[in-house]
């Protein structure tokens, strides 16, 4: 009955417009009151979820992110992509997706990736022909790959929320990632026979394309110095954060040149408002999850789960329709820290590997990015692009194909996560 | 038409938010700083450093709860406007003031709560650095209690018909 009250509470405050963290904290509160429990929960639960050393990396991802855009250095490793591979046809499709695919190996949020390259790709896009509804598209589907490929935001904190090994967990998103990665740039080459898209006409310059590569070679350096150092043991998931700022900060200042103080300063004023906005929803999911641990959710989900079916692939099938749909309506870290410790139990006890059901969870609710009507990648794409928020929502609706099918592979396919950590790891 | 427009970015409330906001960009750093300093003191000298876990842990708590009251007089905070912002009129008034009545409700909940939480909390300290938990706490109790009178300045607005959210403007999240 608590758990009912909880979430009917928080729909219903959600969709009248108030703000995602008051509406889960909200329903939370008035349940802990009516229930006659301590108040003094709801402040110690909502403090103590951010007092967590998991979650630093959130921040310092996310101004990475933002040093790496006004360094220059996206622009740099968008260039040498397009010079590889623009002269395909739709090709500024295809660089959109590997520009992801590499930028995914130094920030670890979707929103980041679209805020770091998103205005640069739809503007060339535009400037080619392409139509808006396709620029915008394949920027949100791109941006998919960041948080799956290491070093991830969201697989951190599936981690922490489900007790698993946080190195093991981003290995586990490399292959998937370029799973993703490759889906994509299959339905880019049938969009783009099918809607007549350019290819650059200039020839292949060797000499230009090599220096344009030295150039871009540090910041394409940078996933293998990241990953490595995780894998090597020399710094841990929260560290690689620290790291990949103080990468960022070198190489915008030495190495480019092109970082002044006051493009730090707006890097890090654009990272306390994301940080703030996404965390106070973390801290008010903590106590969300808390009443429905109280009301003991998991355990009967555990069992409803295992009583529909003790079949992984079954269960797992039951769990991406349930994903698919939550991610629709909940923010995805709100989302992966209520439902982590629900699912991790009795997906495991089916025989489902924890490390597979994190990248299924997060792959799950990077695709409720691009649904309405918490899809934030939508909103963001939107007022990058200036476009309305329908034309943004039909413009990503072919890109959910690709990205269910890389589902499909990552849910029935183990190995494709399970392979790379059981590698390094053993 | 002047009474209809944005409220400007001035007087205490905004200037003592735009003070925490800075406040919070230091406090990023000063994290950071902290992420790198472990890395150095465990592959460099072989020690960890506990004190510094400590201490990045209290500013990446401090950089949100400082944050927020900006956010919320910017109207930065992520929230779903796809069906709210379809009401007009008479509708719109009233289900406008409902909702930042619920922010001053949620508000108050959450500083009762917090107030009982620290008659016991207060009575420890952390364990590393030894600071008092009510000064650890301190910068979540200052963020809500701004917060909360963001969302009190709010509310008048709102009854009023007044804009709610400063010039400024959201961030996009």
């Amino acid at each position: 009955m608590m758990s009912l009250s909880v979430l009917v509470i928080f729909v219903v405050t959600m969709m009248l417009g108030l703000p995602i963290a008051v509406s889960m904290g909200l329903s939370a509160g008035i349940v802990i009151w009516f229930a006659d429990m301590p108040l003094s929960v709801l402040a110690q639960r909502t403090i103590n979820a951010l007092d967590s050393v998991p979650l630093l990396a959130v921040p310092m991802f996310i101004f990475a992110a933002a040093l790496f855009g006004a360094s220059g250095i996206t622009r740099h490793l968008f260039a040498v992509i397009q010079m590889l591979v623009g002269r395909i046809r739709g090709g500024m499709g295809h660089v959109t997706v590997l520009a992801n695919l590499i930028f995914s190996g130094i920030s670890g949020a979707a929103l980041a990736d679209i805020g770091a390259l998103g205005g640069t790709q739809i503007r060339e896009m535009r400037e080619r022909g392409y139509s808006d509804e396709f620029a915008v598209g394949i920027t949100m589907a791109a941006a998919t790959i960041g948080p799956i490929f290491p070093p991830s935001i969201p697989l951190i904190i599936f981690a922490a929320a489900a007790e698993v090994s946080a190195v093991k967990l981003l290995l586990a998103g490399a292959l998937p990632a370029i799973v993703i990665s490759i889906f994509l740039m299959v339905q880019v080459s049938v969009m783009a026979r099918r809607q007549n898209l350019p290819a650059d006409t200039n020839p292949f310059d060797w000499a230009a394309f090599g220096k344009c590569f030295v150039v871009a070679l540090p910041a394409l350096l940078a996933p293998i110095i990241l990953v490595g150092g995780l894998v090597s043991g020399w710094f841990g998931p929260t560290e690689v954060a620290g790291v990949t700022v103080i990468y960022a900060l070198l190489l915008g200042t030495l190495v480019y040149r092109e970082l002044t103080w006051k493009g730090v300063v707006a890097a890090a004023r654009e990272t306390v408002h994301s940080t703030a906005s996404v965390l106070f929803i973390v801290g008010s999911a903590a106590l969300f999850a808390w009443v429905l641990t109280v009301d003991e959710v998991p355990m009967r989900a555990s069992e409803f789960l295992l009583g529909l079916s003790k079949n992984p692939y079954m269960l797992l099938l039951l769990v991406n329709i349930l994903l698919l749909i939550v991610g629709m309506v909940m923010e995805s870290i709100a989302a992966i820290l209520i439902l982590a410790p629900i699912l991790t139990p009795a997906l495991a006890a089916a025989g489902v590997d924890p490390v597979q059901l994190g990248v299924v969870v997060v792959l799950n609710l990077m695709i409720g990015l691009l649904t309405p009507p918490v899809g934030m990648s939508l909103y963001m794409v939107s007022s990058i692009a200036r476009m309305p928020l329908q034309r943004v929502v039909a413009g990503a609706l072919p890109w959910l194909m690709p990205l269910v099918l890389a589902l499909c592979v990552v849910t029935f396919v183990p190995t494709v996560s399970t392979w790379l950590p059981n590698l390094i790891m053993k | 038409m002047q009474q209809d427009s944005p409220p400007t970015e001035v007087g205490i409330l905004f200037r003592a938010c735009q003070l925490f906001e800075r406040i919070s960009m230091v406090l990023l750093g000063v994290m950071t700083f902290l992420v790198l300093i472990q890395i150095a003191g465990r592959d460099l000298f072989g020690s960890g450093w506990p004190w510094a876990d400590e201490l990045a842990r209290y500013s990446g708590l401090g950089l949100v709860y400082l944050m927020i009251p900006l956010l919320l007089l910017r109207d930065g905070h992520v929230k779903v406007d796809m069906l709210s912002s379809r009401f007009t009129g008479k509708a719109a008034y009233v289900l406008h003031v409902f909702n930042e009545l619920l922010v001053v409700l949620f508000c108050g909940l959450f500083l009762w709560g917090g107030w009982s939480f620290m008659q016991r909390a207060s009575k420890f300290s952390t364990p590393s650095l030894g600071i008092p938990n009510w000064l650890y706490y301190l910068p979540a109790a200052i963020g809500m209690l701004f917060f909360g009178l963001v969302a009190l300045r709010r509310l008048m607005r709102a009854l009023k018909g007044l804009p709610v959210a400063s010039a400024t403007g959201g961030h996009a999240s």
